[in-house]
């Protein structure tokens, strides 16, 4: 675990500015320094917080909507945001090292609850999944990418209670931000030697356009921690 | 030929690598063929696999033993290395784990999928045991006799 301060500005979609609309330039957004509205991807960080909400409540009909409104150009910050999610499941569960037996019994389960002949559910992919978290990373490349979330939403829902109180369900979202903020410091410093979204002082850059569209107050988060998104955006412009 | 016959011998060309032999004898099955000798490969595997990780495979052994498993799935996961397309490391371990007390793990898998899968862990233990190798008669039987037992009970 890093020891570095997070910001909750770090999550995933902030390393994807390819997701704003095409022909939708980040400068020209952030020019526009009349616009107070949350920004596009804080818009992204309250639907997928409420589809999986939806989800782990056993929600279908809403969970399905929400689903629809993420779409498909949000889909890779949403796997991100799944991802984590995962983690902070997993981790809260069986810690980092789980017993063998907990992790043959929570398949059987889910197994018994997710197999029909026919329908391609293999429970050890979910199991595979659970372990890759919990230091087993090479089995994250062994499971398909187009079913992990799917896996990764059998395991959720199983270790859920759907009665989960909001506010332990704010205390999973939050563990989740963390952990997406320390892969993403921990991969940026693997292939370039420093993190993604650097939680940078903020008297080090003049006072870009792009804090306008900070939708965080200011007195919400430490002096310290600006938003890695201004940042991202003003080492590529 | 007899299928009692055709299938020893089929079995037989597996254990020693002989995979044109085993191809052509395929060649001869009947339907109901195939289900049966997919069956009898998983015997011998769960024969060969004792030596590894305990008697008892497919008859009542389990839990299997994780550091022995892993082991096992490392060597495999080794061997495997590069290979295209990659082996279904995580549907071998599902074979294993299926003789070992978790037969639910192998269900999602079609006999023309657990062909593959249980001629990689066969193929793996008779590269590392030349006894099996040089003997395949006896893997064989001892195959027979542990299906005998999962079909009458």
């Amino acid at each position: 675990m890093s020891d570095e301060p997070v910001s909750d500005k770090a999550m995933p979609g902030k390393a994807l500015p390819s997701e704003a609309m095409p022909g939708e330039s980040m400068s020209g957004e952030s020019m526009s320094g009349s616009d107070t509205r949350p920004s596009p991807r804080d818009g992204d960080k309250e639907l997928f917080r409420a589809h999986a909400t939806a989800r782990l409540r056993g929600d279908t009909e809403t969970a399905l909507g929400l689903a629809v409104q993420i779409g498909e150009a949000r889909r890779m910050a949403h796997l991100l945001f799944v991802l984590y999610l995962f983690c902070q499941v997993v981790v809260e569960e069986f810690g980092t090292r789980p017993d063998p037996e907990d992790l043959a019994a929570l398949t059987k389960r889910l197994h018994e609850k997710h197999y029909r002949p026919g329908n391609g559910f293999c429970a050890i992919r979910a199991e595979a999944l659970v372990r890759a978290v919990c230091g087993e990373s090479l089995l994250m490349t062994e499971v398909p990418v187009s079913e992990q979330p799917g896996y990764m939403w059998a395991v959720m829902t199983e270790l859920v209670d759907p009665g989960v109180t909001d506010g332990a369900l704010m205390e999973l979202f939050a563990g989740a931000e963390v952990i997406g903020a320390e892969v993403l410091s921990d991969t940026g410093r693997a292939m370039f030697g420093e993190p993604f979204g650097p939680p940078a002082p903020r008297t080090e850059a003049a006072p870009g356009p792009g804090s306008e569209r900070d939708p965080v107050p200011a007195e919400a988060r430490p002096a310290d921690i600006r938003p890695a998104a201004a940042a991202d955006e003003e080492e590529t412009e | 030929m007899k299928p009692e016959e055709l299938h020893h011998r089929h079995l037989s060309a597996l254990v020693t690598g002989d995979l044109d032999a085993a191809a052509s004898l395929r060649g001869r099955f009947s339907p109901g063929d195939h289900r049966t000798a997919v069956e009898l490969l998983r015997a011998a595997v769960a024969v060969c696999l004792e030596c590894r990780l305990g008697p008892g495979a497919g008859l009542g052994a389990g839990p299997v033993d994780h550091d022995a498993l892993a082991a096992l799935m490392d060597e495999i996961r080794r061997a495997g290395a590069g290979t295209e397309p990659p082996p279904d490391y995580l549907a071998i371990e599902a074979a294993v784990r299926s003789l070992y007390g978790e037969p639910h793990l192998l269900e999602p898998l079609s006999d023309q999928q657990r062909g593959p899968v249980l001629y990689a862990l066969l193929s793996s233990q008779v590269a590392r045991s030349p006894w099996l190798r040089a003997n395949p008669d006896r893997v064989v039987e001892r195959a027979k006799a542990v299906m005998t037992v999962w079909l009458l009970g």
